[in-house]
């Protein structure tokens, strides 16, 4: 699987996670799905998804973890590592 | 009121108050803040008051704490149960922070009715954002960030990121 894809096994619900955080379609999550194409992934957006990705899915994200998500493949490596560790 | 309070007051130039706060507590209060001068308001060093900022304490105490930043266009106003800030916080431009309220247990003028103070505490660290109003009770933890146009009036957890009218906690600085 290429480096840049997002991760299928937690794909759906971070892509689930991220829709209804941002209130954007679902469908339109891609993986380069970032703060630079979705108005409201700002740095309040991205706090808020941060703390809803840790509720839902018990997990807990350093802040370079934190800092390092910039579009949603990323976002789906990171949780992942962060399941597995 | 008494003759002296109504001089201190009104008739000190804001230059001097400047000054005076400055020699009293090494804080830089702007001379277009308008700062009252009095006991009840205590400044730890390296303060800064920026302009049009106007500060009371004439019903309570108001204590400021070390290195703490008030931008421009803020209100601060004191009520009995009194107003802390701790070190190295900053509050934003066009922000009130207001620790007294008025009773509204019977029908008719609010204006009318008792006032009530429990108190502010801001915590160490604090950074308020533009535009936000502190209202009386409001407890918020150190390092907590407050984003714009929020509004506070409960206890806020140390080391958190809150936004919104109530403000909720969204994030939890790590």
């Amino acid at each position: 699987m290429d480096a840049a894809e997002p991760m299928p096994v937690i794909e759906d619900d971070v892509r689930r996670i991220l829709a209804a955080t941002l209130k954007i379609p679902p469908e339109t999550v891609a993986p380069d799905t970032s703060p630079d194409n979705v108005a409201a992934w700002d740095s309040m957006g991205h706090m808020r998804l941060v703390t809803a990705i840790e509720l839902e899915l018990g997990v807990r994200l350093t802040m370079e973890q934190v800092v390092a998500i910039d579009n949603f493949a990323a976002l789906c490596r990171i949780v992942a590592a962060a399941r597995g560790s | 009121m008494k003759a002296s309070v109504i001089i201190r007051r009104f008739f000190t130039p804001p230059l001097v108050v400047s000054l005076l706060y400055w020699r009293r507590y090494g804080a830089k209060v702007s001379p277009r803040a308008e700062v009252e001068l009095t006991d009840n308001l205590e400044f730890g060093p390296r303060c800064v008051v920026s302009s049009f900022t106007k500060i009371k304490a004439t019903l309570g105490t108001i204590r400021i704490g070390s290195d703490v930043q008030i931008a421009t266009q803020c209100f601060l106003d004191a009520g009995p149960g009194g107003l802390y800030i701790g070190d190295h916080a900053m509050i934003g431009p066009l922000t009130c922070i207001v620790s007294v309220n008025y009773s509204y247990a019977s029908l008719g003028p609010v204006a009318l009715q008792p006032k009530t103070s429990k108190g502010i505490r801001i915590g160490k660290g604090v950074w308020i954002g533009a535009g936000c109003a502190i209202l009386d009770g409001a407890d918020i933890g150190d390092n907590v960030i407050v984003t714009p146009n929020s509004v506070v009036s409960r206890r806020i957890p140390e080391n958190t990121v809150v936004q919104g009218n109530p403000a909720e906690v969204i994030f939890t600085r790590r």
